[in-house]
């Protein structure tokens, strides 16, 4: 690291995340005075036109890639229109002890004199969330899903590498020859698409103003300096800001740039999930790498310095402000960007080149909680390249996380794209399948299967609350049979699916008509060919997740129930249902039974992974292939974030010796302390999963850092990796740190404050976690030597 | 068809041979090493194990009279009362490992038998060892090499890599530790090295205060410099895993100092590298 990296580094690493009122200010005076005056697009774009115009920008000593989101590095700004807090909801953001914000006195001061007062009853939360079913709400309260767009954009996005390639001037030509040839005779939709047109327009002004301005910042500040050097900095980024993103960058200094203009763009914009993720940033980068090389105007160490100093800007955008439900799905200041390293090239052959070795070092060296990093490993990918990946795991980061490329592109294939399209896709967020710079695949909330069951055996009622919240299947008491049961849960599977899908597509139009994000709809093919935003299909792909969260939980739940009530007959199921909803009160002997002689998911066990399988297929026929409301399909995606901890704390006890109140297993992983088999048996068990059907799974391994400490070790988890992926598995991620190290950082928070542990498809430090997050993540079972006695 | 009485098996074992491996361990040992880390391995039969440590004392089991016919899975719902050693078949045993056979593919590794001392069930072993060479599997043994010659020969047909664990140089001290003298075991290690081209490693525990003296360190040295093939030499500190597992058979047995055992292979190390210049020398899995 050069000391500026290193300055750069320390800054970001101790910048406080506070929140800015900034945003939330000025889009509340700009819907005062002109709300109602355009159409919705037109509105939205000169919203986004006023933000680049009068936010303050900051350009920090030292930078050479400039622009923050908000006034300052780690200042959040918030999104009224979407979420309007109320002072208690700053309250809580300023006084919680996890991810919590600094709110300065006159935040709660603005938010309660223009903010609270305009947007009350007007943002997208106030006015679509009562729209939604009563159904809806029960099972919502209940903890059977969550709602990805109650406070947040839908997003998830990912650019390909059309951005190096034209400037926004560019776009604004293609926009004008589509307006131009708008037949506004014939096409009933014309004058929707020309909204959505000159909005678009609108917006690439108002981006290469906010470039613009930074450009002069940047001569202003470098005739304020006497540092003969920085001057020259400061000159050099004056230059590039005037360049960029307005035209088509000419060297490596002008890519990143360009990059990191338009994803602040799009965080300005709106607060869509997963930020925005510059995809495959080595394949991207590598030609202007290259020249700058030969033409001798870069050294590889200036390169690298400047690559550092957009990696580290990702860490000065903390994840905007989540409270409620929404914070405990997803408590963590990671914004989810995730840099997809190796991969394929769009003709399918290796795209790991020098640059994804460089960014591999640079991530090693920086190593901060952001942005979020993975390797893409096809059959194609040199065997090194996996190997210092697994170097760079073995030292405990929690990062990269590993993908199976070829799965990936299978996935894409299976819904329909492109097979370039497909190759030059990838993944994002934690583990979601997407194709880059062309689709739109949003996250729509996680379904908690596990908690369906206990619906199902209390007949529809949710034996927490007590309340009716389901339809009624039938009594425990009729079940004569595991068919019976299991049919009861289809049902209730189905109409638990059903009720969220109706909300989602209320939501989703909600936006398309009345949110929509024309500076996103630029950078995403084919929303301009199509003249549609993207939020109302036009990406070339519309795909619509929802999350099924606790496959180990509901396999070995299924599976007690199959062996012990069905089978062994040692217990009526309405005895074991009495049992759950005391949770095991007086009765550990059974819990014991249950949790000591039950097959369980993740030990290559053919009786429970038929029943993982079984559950898979019905989650497959209820969600896959589903239409939404923009042309798309829906598909399953089996990713929990960390709402498999709020989940657990929704959900009784559980059939599989699961005490209430604890963590249901997370995506596709077995339950914790259930794989008694170690490493290879949990691949065989989840390669049984047809994964080539799913938009993602997620598998957290946790080892013991003994493992990894030689080369023969290393091999032996590129050997696993490989294997697994050879079976057909889409990710796998690792935690190389032992029990003890966890618990000396309970102990001691201050002398682990870098610790960074894999949670769910992303890092976080580990003292940042709440407790129960932490102890889920103590109770992974620890992969060493595993012995199984017979 | 052969049967095998199998106390553990171990699926990616990292200590037991190349790549990723599943070991599989025979009960049965004629060796009573004092320190050992599977005693529930000694006897050539199933066996109750109580583990107090797991025990719930639900007294469920109370009822039952506890026999070793009489324990099922189910008598206690904690398993801290089970049966250790089961029968299986060829076959089982077969399947069993291959399932991770995608694993010994890629990572080059394979079966490992261990125990226990393997060579008493070797019969089972050759059989299991022929059907693994036909499926195109690595087989590693891990043996104290205490077997008459006959069995030793039989068994090395069918073996691509032997783990030789030698206990002591000294056949006094082998007998005061294992209870019995080692002039089989030096036989073995001897043909095993001039009269085969099977890989082999030697492995010898260091237990503090008991084999990892000057004295023995000599006596080791000369038996190493007797082989002509030798290559590897592994030294494993003693850790004190077999100290739970012995109570649960209600079996004594002393405990060592594992610090000190880690100097010793140190000590060792740097000793045996001016003698054995040629020959890898690791402590553990490790260099």
């Amino acid at each position: 690291m050069t000391p500026r990296i290193e300055g750069l580094r320390e800054k970001s690493y101790h910048a406080t995340p506070s929140i800015s009122h900034e945003r939330a200010l000025l889009v509340t005076h700009f819907y005062k005075n002109h709300h109602g005056q355009f159409p919705t697009p037109i509105l939205r774009a000169k919203c986004f036109y006023a933000l680049c115009a009068d936010q303050t920008i900051h350009i920090g000593d030292d930078e050479l890639i400039v622009g923050e989101r908000g006034p300052f590095p780690k200042a959040v700004p918030t999104y009224p229109e979407l979420t309007c807090h109320s002072l208690e909801d700053l309250h809580v953001l300023h006084t919680r002890e996890m991810t919590a914000y600094e709110v300065p006195p006159k935040v709660f001061e603005i938010y309660e004199q223009d903010v609270i007062p305009y947007w009350c009853g007007r943002s997208m939360r106030d006015r679509v969330m009562p729209l939604f079913s009563r159904p809806w709400h029960m099972l919502y309260q209940a903890g059977a899903f969550t709602e990805f767009m109650e406070q947040r954009a839908p997003g998830h996005t990912t650019l390909d590498g059309r951005i190096y390639q034209k400037g926004l001037v560019d776009w604004k030509s293609e926009i004008a020859r589509h307006l131009q040839h708008l037949d506004r005779l014939n096409d009933p939709d014309a004058y929707t698409k020309q909204n959505e047109l000159i909005a678009m327009d609108i917006c690439c002004d108002a981006m290469i103003l906010f470039a613009h301005r930074h450009a002069q910042l940047a001569k202003k500040l470098a005739e304020d300096t006497d540092e003969a050097l920085r001057k020259q900095e400061l000159i050099r980024i004056a230059q590039v800001c005037e360049r960029v993103p307005a035209h088509a960058p000419q060297n490596l200094h002008e890519a990143l740039q360009t990059y990191w203009f338009l994803h602040l763009g799009t965080i300005m914009e709106l607060n869509g999930w997963d930020a925005m993720n510059p995809g495959h940033l080595d394949q991207h980068l590598y030609p202007f790498y290259q020249r700058d090389l030969q033409k001798g105007i870069l050294q590889p160490e200036q390169a690298k310095e400047l690559i550092s100093c957009l990696w580290i800007k990702f860490n000065n955008q903390p994840a905007p402000p989540k409270v409620g439900v929404t914070a405990m799905e997803s408590g963590t200041y990671n914004d989810f960007t995730n840099i997809n390293i190796g991969g394929l090239l769009s003709d399918g052959s290796d795209g790991v080149n020098d640059l994804s070795y460089l960014l591999l070092d640079i991530a090693q060296e920086i190593h901060l909680l952001q942005p979020g990093f993975n390797v893409q490993i096809s059959q194609k990918t040199p065997q090194r390249f996996l190997e210092k990946a697994c170097e760079i795991i073995a030292k405990g980061y929690g990062y990269p996380s590993v993908f199976n490329t070829d799965l990936v592109i299978q996935e894409m294939l299976g819904m329909g794209k492109s097979l370039e399209d497909a190759r030059e896709g990838g993944n994002s967020g934690c583990i979601e399948t997407g194709a880059f710079g062309k689709e739109a695949y949003i996250l729509t909330g996680y379904l908690n299967v596990p908690k369906i069951l206990e619906i199902t055996l209390n007949n529809g009622i949710d034996p927490i609350s007590g309340k009716k919240v389901s339809i009624e299947t039938g009594d425990s008491e009729l079940f004569d049979s595991f068919e019976d049961l299991y049919h009861a849960f289809e049902r209730q599977l189905q109409y638990v699916i059903d009720i969220k899908m109706e909300a989602n597509h209320m939501l989703e139009q909600a936006y398309a008509r009345e949110m929509p994000a024309p500076f996103l709809s630029v950078l995403i093919d084919d929303c301009i060919e199509k003249g549609l935003d993207y939020y109302d299909g036009g990406p070339r792909y519309n795909t619509n997740y929802i999350q099924c969260c606790g496959t180990g939980t509901i396999t070995d739940s299924l599976s007690a129930i199959q062996t012990h009530v069905y089978d062994q007959k040692t217990i009526t199921l309405n005895q074991l249902v009495g049992a759950l909803n005391t949770d095991f009160e007086k009765k550990e002997p059974l819990r014991q039974r249950l949790w000591n002689h039950t097959p369980f998911f993740g030990n290559d066990d053919q009786a429970a992974d038929h029943l993982m399988q079984r559950v898979f297929r019905s989650l497959l026929a209820f969600v896959d292939g589903r239409p939404n409301t923009k042309g798309g399909l829906y598909h399953l995606n089996m990713l929990s974030t960390t709402c498999h901890v709020y989940f657990g704390k929704k959900t009784g006890a559980t059939a599989n010796g699961r005490h209430a109140g604890l963590a249901i297993s997370d995506g596709t992983s077995p339950s914790h302390g259930a794989d008694r088999n170690g490493p290879t048996a949990v691949i065989r068990s989840l390669a049984k999963m047809d994964q080539a059907k799913t938009g993602g799974t997620l598998l957290n391994q946790r080892f013991s850092p003994a493992i990894f400490n030689n080369p023969e070790g290393i091999k032996r988890i590129t050997s696993l990796i490989r294997s697994y992926f050879q079976l057909g598995g889409h990710h796998i991620q690792f935690n190389v740190v032992d029990t003890q190290t966890l618990r000396k950082a309970q102990e001691d928070p201050e002398q682990y404050a870098d610790l960074l542990v894999r949670v769910a498809g992303y890092s976080d430090y580990f003292i940042h976690l709440d407790r129960s997050h932490q102890e889920e993540i103590i109770a992974r079972s620890i992969q060493e030597d595993h012995a199984t006695h017979l | 068809m052969e049967k095998a009485l199998v106390f553990m098996t171990k699926r990616f074992a990292s200590d037991d041979g190349r790549g990723i491996r599943t070991t599989l361990f025979l009960k049965g040992c004629p060796l009573r090493c004092v320190w050992c880390h599977n005693p529930e391995s000694w006897t050539l039969e199933p066996q109750i194990q109580y583990c107090q440590e797991v025990c719930i004392r639900c007294e469920q089991c109370r009822d039952s009279s506890k026999t070793a016919e009489e324990i099922s899975d189910h008598t206690c719902p904690t398993g801290a009362l089970s049966l250790v050693g089961k029968w299986i078949s060829l076959d089982e045993a077969f399947a069993l490992v291959m399932r991770d056979r995608p694993f010994y593919e890629e990572s080059n590794g394979g079966v490992t038998v261990s125990g226990g001392e393997p060579l008493m069930q070797s019969q089972f072993v050759k059989a299991f060892f022929q059907k693994l060479g036909h499926a195109g599997i690595h087989r590693t043994l891990d043996t104290s090499g205490f077997s008459t010659l006959d069995i030793f020969q039989h068994v090395l047909q069918d073996t691509d890599e032997v783990l030789f664990d030698l206990k002591a140089g000294s056949s006094e001290l082998h007998k005061t530790i294992t209870g019995q003298g080692n002039e089989r075991i030096l036989d073995n290690l001897s043909y095993l090295d001039h009269h085969t081209e099977v890989d082999y490693t030697i492995r010898i525990p260091m237990i503090a205060g008991l084999n990892d003296c000057n004295e023995e360190l000599r006596h080791i040295q000369s038996v190493c410099k007797g082989l002509s093939r030798i290559q590897t030499v592994q030294l494993l500190p003693y850790h004190p895993w077999g100290l739970r597992k012995a109570r649960a058979i209600d079996i004594h047995q002393d405990t060592y100092d594992t610090h000190d055992s880690e100097m010793s292979c140190r000590r060792w190390i740097d000793q045996l590298e001016k003698d054995l210049p040629r020959v890898r020398l690791m402590i553990g899995g490790m260099k």
